[in-house]
């Protein structure tokens, strides 16, 4: 074999070696607040958004605070240094990512996810009109 | 003709069987065109041209098929047939025709639809200049079409059916592993599926009677180890092909029994019910949903409206965008198709001239295609740029790599010899990954990681048959040739310009690797049940950094060495003089962001990552200095080569122009380098030193949950109320009203009592209000009862007239619940510069608010501002505010809109109506309000011992004054001020500098005319010779 394959095929084991352990090690893990509070590290969490009526958005802080329960069913304050995201509200799902800040969590970002995608595959409950033929 | 149309489409659901026997006309031809082109491949030299006749008449029935299916479809949107379930979801009453043509990508139906439509219009232009390879491309066309229309069929197939069927193949999958081979070897493989076989029946049997217990995870353990099987027996397989151990015919019916087996394995783990294959967009609404309630009710019911289409898809961009993404995918079908033939045919080299212009036309479509993508997001998406590293948009990425990666080997090979397994090997994996990609966005798998990913339709699973299909079959017969594929004649000689190409194609190859790694870790944590989140754009980017600049000097070098011919110790001599002057130009560049504030890149990611790491200890803060470091070196060294890249392209253009005299068409190489290199500028510029202009000064506005050093990137900015942001005082203006004159009258929508009518203003916005019929409709109009007024019944003068005169009042609306929201930026270094953004939100009954954003193109950056909030318009208080104020004569007091004086107090006496009454006086207030002054005189009366007051209402300020008294020991009267407030008005705005952008749009440019001029010149070649 030749010097120059060997070169080669050692910068791709390198390569391979570089691409796992990055992909594993500065990896956050989708767990819940339990995990999230005992760790204290940066983690994406999972869940829904509960207690709707009691979140809110102050424009003079600047923070979106709101509840979000967990896949284990843990309810948690969350806080969102922007604004509420768009379309919130038909999510049922959100990812938030962050860090717990003492009894705060405190999402850096969230991700919604929409039932399916746009559409609310609603149709009336009743047919008080009928344009049917 | 309109009556006509309508009269064709009317009545009942036949429309729908139309476009239903549309599908499976094309579905079955496309099968008969696909057996008939693979027997051509074996046939008998006399019965050789009946087939392909065949082959080819049954492609053309299909063409015909796919066209009839998208008409079909489109009368049904355009005559707004609600009572299909597709039509009701993607489309509205009030959709133009131009975004009819969206309706098609919405859906993942009708993206299927758009992709086998390129797909035909490709293959046709194909069949035109056939050559000897046409019949086993054509089979290789054909067996895609099959799969692709398979899934727009929508057919259901029981469940108990589906069960025998998979017993089948169980069987079919072990019996072949054991009748086609020689009985006396040893394979390991037969035990495998003797014992595969075994477990399959069996769950099958338990599974029918439904004592398998926990279902779901057996089938999920069930999948994963047929899946590992199957890796192993391909590892295996190339192993002992490889090495020779065994005949590569049993190898093959092995591994394709392994394969049947898997597949298998994979459908127990998603068949719970009913099997459905593909899905149609002919589907009735009630099919689609038979447990609506309002089906219980009325059977016959079909909703009035649509529910619209995505209005981040009403774009003009959205109307482009898609077709060209999806001819770019569909074009990488013909070098795959080209590849596989040359593999089937046992031809391995002639293959590779016709395919050079296709794989051309492949990398320049779909590089277009991805870029109009980033610009419709940039344009209309609030992520804030062009790129967000989103697995969708990676899934695109990653097949352009690797087929920029297979026209470079394609090149190589022509040229020199060499990288002929690589060619075949890149131009098979780039439409593998095309099918992958598919797998991804429409799988539903991506889930929680993208934003715009499509959701299931229940087609994963044949998705993920398709995508393993191919790769298996094309894999094993990949192996199986692979000892055929000649090797080069002649080493690859260090520092030669095949070397370069193929580290070119190597680094290509590793990036492409490296970001479908990364992207998949939905599918990875689904295969290896961990649960690792996805990759951030900042990781994405620290990452291929080092990629981009290896890209970049290898562009360089490479080309340079192309051209001339350089020998290894002159290399160094001739390209002195590009180096230098990148190297003199990095450095001005460097200098200039020194004195600009720009410091470097990524500044407050890394002080941010510094300041993290300092609190965790002193090891950390060292490696995390480090590492900033070795990514600010990184940056500095992408400046360098890319600037390389772009001297050492120039210097060879010139050169080419002056040698071949003027002759234009051999510099399309150096023309599409150029192009990638300012790209990586623009993108190094823009999304490296992007900063946000909104930093937020006051940090005690800020909640105190957040620490000292995180900064908030919005303002918030009250109407007519100046802030000043980093380099500008910006003022947000109120929401843009329509300008006059007025043009453009047309009905929208109209019921039995009003209607509503849109009209363009002079900046060529769309406005719509809501009348009454009276006097706006002509007078000789009549309209038939049962009928609403349409737009030509409008008299269009006394409209325009009324709705001129009363603009103010009427303040129409923009049309779709859209707001401009006009803020006006004005520098604070120059305060000529100054000029107005309007951002839009769009309140949609669907989706909620939607910020769309709005830029200033300057030559050396975009400031890019969105609206991030702005107050619900459900939550405005009206509410009356009463305030009560002391005042002596000549004092002044504030209220919320400005300033009240009181000028003095009068005794009215010269008033007979006020004679009968004790006390009489009146207040003279001075009311000062935005620059204004007022006046108003509440009157305070004495009437018996009891008081009474005549208020006054101020409407310009929309106060209301009453003197309810007066204060004997201090001498003040008593001023009762009942304020109406105004709705609040503001928004919470953020404006992004994102400098040198267009560098990328420019890249961007000269990319694809350097790809079109190359694709001119194997035109030509292809067609001279």
């Amino acid at each position: 074999m030749k010097t120059r394959n060997i070169i080669g095929l050692i910068l791709i084991a390198v390569f391979t070696a570089v691409l796992i352990i990055s992909y594993s090690n500065e990896a956050s893990i989708y767990t819940d607040f339990a995990t999230a509070k005992s760790s204290g590290n940066y983690v994406h969490i999972v869940g829904k958004w509960v207690n709707r009526d009691q979140s809110g958005y102050d424009p003079q802080t600047g923070v979106f605070s709101f509840f979000v329960q967990d896949t284990m069913n843990t309810i948690q304050l969350v806080e969102y240094n922007d604004p509420k995201p768009q379309n919130l509200e038909n999510a049922d799902k959100v990812v938030i990512e962050g860090k717990m800040k003492g009894t705060v969590f405190v999402a850096e970002k969230i991700l919604i996810k929409c039932p399916s995608k746009y559409q609310n595959n609603t149709l009336p409950a009743d047919t008080t009109y009928n344009s049917g033929t | 003709m309109d009556e006509l149309l309508i009269a064709l489409s009317g009545g009942s659901g036949w429309q729908g069987l139309l476009g239903r026997g549309f599908t499976q006309l094309a579905f079955t031809a496309s099968l008969l065109s696909c057996i008939a082109w693979f027997i051509s491949l074996s046939a008998p030299e006399q019965e050789k041209k009946i087939w392909h006749k065949t082959g080819k008449t049954a492609f053309y029935v299909h063409v015909i098929g796919v066209l009839g299916i998208i008409f079909t479809l489109f009368l049904l949107i355009y005559f707004h047939r609600y009572e299909y379930h597709y039509v009701w979801s993607h489309s509205s009453n009030e959709l133009p025709v131009h975004f009819m043509i969206s309706c098609f990508w919405e859906g993942q139906e009708g993206s299927f639809l758009l992709w086998i439509f390129w797909h035909c219009i490709l293959t046709l232009i194909l069949l035109r200049f056939s050559n000897v390879f046409t019949p086993s491309v054509m089979a290789v066309i054909a067996s895609v079409q099959v799969i692709l229309t398979s899934m727009l069929l929508g057919i259901v197939i029981q469940p108990e059916v589906v069960k025998i069927f998979l017993a089948l193949i169980i069987l079919a999958g072990w019996y072949l592993s054991f009748s086609k081979t020689d009985k006396n070897t040893f394979s390991p493989f037969k035990i495998f599926n003797t014992i595969l076989a075994i477990i399959g029946i069996l769950i099958l049997l338990l599974n029918m009677q439904g004592i398998a217990g926990d279902t779901e995870n057996n089938f999920r353990i069930i999948f994963q180890g047929f899946f590992w099987i199957c890796c192993l027996a391909l590892v295996l397989g190339i192993y002992l092909n490889t090495t020779k151990k065994i005949i590569t015919e049993e190898l093959s019916v092995v591994l394709i029994s392994s394969l049947l087996l898997s597949i298998v394995g994979y459908l127990l783990y998603y068949t719970g019910s009913d099997w459905r294959v593909g899905s149609s967009p002919f589907l009735l609404l009630r099919e689609a949903m038979p447990d609506a309630p309002i089906f219980s009710n009325n059977p016959n019911y079909v909703p009035e409206n649509g529910n619209g289409l995505n209005p981040l898809l009403q774009n003009y961009w959205m109307v482009i965008h898609p077709p060209t993404l999806f001819l770019g995918f569909a074009a990488t079908l013909i070098p795959f198709a080209y590849a596989v033939s040359g593999l089937i045919m046992r031809d391995y080299t002639n293959w590779l001239k016709p395919v050079q212009p296709w794989s051309l036309f492949a990398a320049m479509i779909l590089g277009v295609g991805i870029i109009m993508g980033g610009y419709w997001a940039y344009e209309t998406l609030n992520f804030g740029g062009y790129w967000n590293w989103d697995p969708v948009e990676n899934a695109s990425l990653v097949p352009w790599l690797t087929g920029l990666a297979g026209l470079h080997a394609v090149v190589a090979y022509r040229q020199g010899k060499t990288n002929l397994r690589f060619s075949i090997f890149l131009l098979i994996i780039t439409f593998i990954l095309i099918l992958y990609s598919t797998f991804l966005t429409r799988s539903g798998v991506l889930g929680e990681s993208s934003v715009h990913s499509f959701t299931d339709l229940g087609l994963s699973g044949q998705l993920l048959v398709l995508l393993l299909l191919y790769v298996l079959s094309v894999s094993i017969l990949f192996i199986d040739r692979w000892n055929e594929i000649p090797a080069p004649v002649k080493e690859i000689k260090n520092w030669s310009r095949e070397f370069f190409i193929t580290l070119g194609i190597l680094v290509l190859l590793f990036t492409a690797v490296q970001i479908i790694f990364f992207t998949s870790s939905p599918v990875l944590n689904k295969l290896f049940d961990v649960n690792i989140a996805p990759k951030k754009s900042f990781f994405y980017f620290k990452w291929n950094i080092w990629f981009g600049l290896l890209i970049a000097l290898l562009s360089a070098l490479g080309q340079f060495i192309w051209w001339n011919k350089v020998e290894k110790k002159s290399l160094v001599r001739s390209l002195y003089r590009p180096f230098l002057l990148a190297v003199v130009s990095a450095m001005c560049i460097m200098l200039l962001l020194f004195f600009n504030e720009w410091k470097f890149v990524f500044n407050t990611k890394f002080n941010e990552a510094i300041a993290t790491a300092k609190s965790e200890g002193t090891v950390s803060y060292i490696i995390a200095l480090v590492g900033n470091a070795i990514l600010f070196v990184a940056d500095e060294l992408l400046l360098l080569c890319a600037l390389f890249s772009v001297f050492c392209n120039i210097e060879i253009i010139i050169k080419l122009i002056r040698k071949n005299n003027s002759n234009i068409k051999l510099t399309g190489g150096a023309i599409a380098h150029i192009g990638f290199a300012m790209m990586l500028l623009g993108i190094l510029f823009s999304s490296g030193f992007d900063s946000i202009v909104t930093v937020n000064f006051t940090p005690g506005e800020l909640g105190g949950q957040f620490p000292e050093d995180s900064k908030n990137d919005n303002v918030l900015l009250r109407k007519n109320i100046p802030k000043f942001i980093k380099g500008y005082r910006v003022n947000y203006k109120g929401k843009k009203q329509a300008q006059l004159p007025l043009s453009d009258f047309e009905i929208i929508q109209s019921d039995a009592s009003a209607m509503k009518v849109a009209f363009t203003d002079s900046d060529g916005e769309r406005f719509a209000i809501i009348l009454p019929f009276e006097t706006f409709l002509r007078s000789e109009s009549t309209i038939a009862s049962g009928k609403f007024p349409v737009t030509k019944d409008l008299d269009t003068e006394k409209l325009n007239t009324y709705i001129t005169q009363n603009l103010d009042i009427l303040k129409p609306g923009l049309i779709n619940e859209r707001t401009l929201y006009s803020v006006e930026f004005v520098s604070l270094a120059d305060t000529n510069k100054r000029f107005v953004v309007y951002p839009e939100v769009e309140l949609n009954k669907n989706m909620g608010i939607l910020s769309h954003p709005d830029r200033k193109v300057f030559l050396n950056e975009d400031i890019y501002v969105h609206v991030f909030s702005v107050p619900d318009p459900n939550e405005s208080k009206n509410e009356m505010v009463s305030n009560t104020l002391r005042l002596g004569i000549g004092d002044t007091a504030v209220f919320s809109q400005g300033l009240i004086i009181l000028d003095g107090l009068v005794r009215v006496t010269d008033v007979p109506e006020f004679a009968q009454y004790e006390v009489v006086a009146k207040a003279k207030l001075q009311i000062v309000s935005k620059g204004k002054s007022y006046f108003s005189e509440p009157v305070f009366i004495i009437d018996q011992q009891t008081p009474k007051f005549i208020s006054t209402f101020s409407k310009e300020t929309n106060t209301g004054f009453t003197f309810s008294g007066i204060d004997v020991k201090s001498n003040k009267i008593i001023l009762q001020v009942d304020e109406i407030p105004e709705p609040e008005d503001w928004i919470i705005l953020q404006a992004l500098a994102k400098p040198w952008i267009n560098f990328v749009w420019l890249g961007t440019f000269f990319l694809t005319f350097g790809f079109a001029t190359a694709l001119y010149r194997r035109f030509k070649d292809n067609n001279n010779s």
